[in-house]
C-alpha cells in the first residue's frame, strides 16, 4: 500500500511539471504579441502535450503527437507566418474588438467543464493497472478492426493535401501582373 | 482527486485556453493555433479515458486519438493554405479584412454598375476581367478601392465606370475614404 502511494505521488509530480509546461506554453501561444513567439510557444505546448501522452503510457500516440504536431504542424505554422508577413505587429492591436466576450465565453466553458468533471468524480473509472500495449497490437488493430477508418483517413489526407495545394496555388496571370508592377 | 479527474481538468483548461485564443485573436493564423490547442485537449481526454477506463487492451481511445491527430494535420494544412490565399487577396491575415459576407446595406445601383462593368470587361484583357470580378465580390472594403484604381489604369474606356465605383466604395463603408487614400498613396 505504501509503495502504491509513493508511486502515485511520484507520478503526480511529473504530471504537475508537465501540466505547468503545457499550460504555460498554451497561454504564451495565445497571449504573446509577436506571432513568431506564439509559434514557438505553441511547439512548447505541443511538446508538453506529447509528454503528457507518454506519461499516460500511450507511447504510440505520444510519438505520433511529437512527429505530427511538433514536427509538422508547428513548422507549417512558422511557414505560414513567414509567408504572410504575419510577424509584423498590426497597428490595431493583436486582440479583436470583442475580446472581453471571447474571454467570458472561454471562462464559462472552463467553468462548465470543471463543474462537470468535479461533479462526476465518483462515477469516473479509477483503474490504475498499466495497460501493456505494443505497436504490433496497434498495427493489428489498425489493419483489422479499424481498417475502414484508416482508409477513410488516407483518402481525407490525400484530398486535404491536394486541396491545400490548389487553394494556395498562385494563378499565373496574377503572378505575371505582380511582376509587371 | 483521482488521476483521471486531474487529466480531464488539464484538458478542460487547455480547451478553454484554445477557445479564448480562437475567439480573441485578430490574426487568422493564431485563430488556427487556438483550434489546434482545442483539438489537442480533446486528444488528451481520449488518451486519459483510454488509460484509466475499462478494457484498455481494446485500444479504442488510443486509436481514436491517432485518427484525431491525422484529421487535425489535414485541417492544419488546409487552414494554413486558406490563410495563405487570404493573404494573397487581402494582403493581410487580419480577420477583420474578411467580413465580406457580413450583411451590409448595398444599393441596387452598386450591383448594376458592377455587373455592367463585368459585361464590358469581357472585351478587355483577362487581368481587368479578374479585377472586375473581384471588385464585384469585395464591395466596401479597402481592397475594392485599390482594385478599382488599378482597373482605371487598365483602360480609359473605364473612366465613367471607375468614377462611379470610387463613389460607391467611398460610400459603402465608414472609413472607406481613408482606405482609398491609403491605396492611392501606396501606388
Amino acid at each position: 500500500m505504501a509503495y502504491e502511494e509513493r508511486e502515485v505521488r511520484a507520478m503526480s509530480f511529473i504530471f504537475y511539471v508537465l501540466t505547468a509546461l503545457t499550460v504555460a506554453g498554451a497561454l504564451a501561444a495565445v497571449l504573446l504579441k509577436n506571432t513568431v513567439h506564439c509559434a514557438l510557444a505553441l511547439s512548447v505546448a505541443f511538446t508538453g502535450m506529447a509528454l503528457l501522452f507518454l506519461n499516460l503510457d500511450a507511447q504510440f500516440a505520444g510519438f505520433a503527437q511529437f512527429m505530427v504536431y511538433v514536427g509538422a504542424v508547428a513548422i507549417l505554422v512558422v511557414f505560414a507566418i513567414l509567408l504572410t508577413k504575419g510577424s509584423e505587429t498590426p497597428t490595431g492591436g493583436v486582440f479583436s474588438r470583442t475580446w472581453l466576450m471571447g474571454l467570458v465565453i472561454a471562462a464559462g466553458v472552463f467553468a462548465v467543464l470543471g463543474w462537470a468533471v468535479m461533479g462526476s468524480m465518483k462515477a469516473l473509472p479509477q483503474l490504475t493497472a498499466v495497460p501493456q500495449v505494443t505497436v504490433l497490437q496497434i498495427g493489428n488493430a489498425l489493419v483489422g478492426r479499424y481498417v475502414l477508418p484508416l482508409e477513410i483517413v488516407a483518402v481525407l489526407l490525400t484530398a486535404a493535401m491536394i486541396g491545400a495545394v490548389i487553394v494556395a496555388l498562385h494563378e499565373r496571370s496574377e503572378v505575371a501582373k505582380e511582376g509587371q508592377k | 482527486m483521482t488521476p483521471l479527474a486531474c487529466y480531464l481538468l488539464v484538458a478542460a483548461l487547455m480547451f478553454s485556453i484554445g477557445l479564448a485564443g480562437a475567439l480573441t485573436r485578430r490574426n487568422a493564423i493564431l485563430v488556427l493555433i487556438g483550434i489546434e490547442l482545442m483539438l489537442n485537449a480533446a486528444n488528451l481526454n481520449l488518451i486519459a479515458f483510454w488509460r484509466y477506463g475499462p478494457h484498455p487492451e481494446k485500444l479504442t481511445g488510443m486509436i481514436f486519438a491517432i485518427f484525431s491527430i491525422a484529421v487535425a494535420a489535414a485541417e492544419a494544412a488546409v487552414g494554413l493554405g486558406v490563410v495563405s490565399e487570404m493573404h494573397r487577396h487581402a494582403h493581410t491575415t487580419d480577420i477583420y479584412a474578411m467580413d465580406r459576407m457580413k450583411g451590409r446595406e448595398v444599393d441596387a445601383r452598386n450591383y448594376f454598375i458592377h455587373s455592367a462593368g463585368c459585361g464590358l470587361s469581357h472585351h478587355g484583357d483577362s487581368v481587368a476581367d479578374s479585377h472586375c470580378a473581384n471588385s464585384c465580390i469585395w464591395r466596401g472594403c479597402a481592397l475594392e478601392a485599390r482594385q478599382a484604381q488599378s482597373l482605371c489604369d487598365a483602360g480609359d474606356w473605364f473612366d465613367e465606370f471607375c468614377t462611379l465605383t470610387f463613389a460607391n466604395c467611398i460610400c459603402a463603408r465608414s472609413g472607406g475614404m481613408d482606405a482609398w487614400a491609403g491605396g492611392a498613396r501606396d501606388s
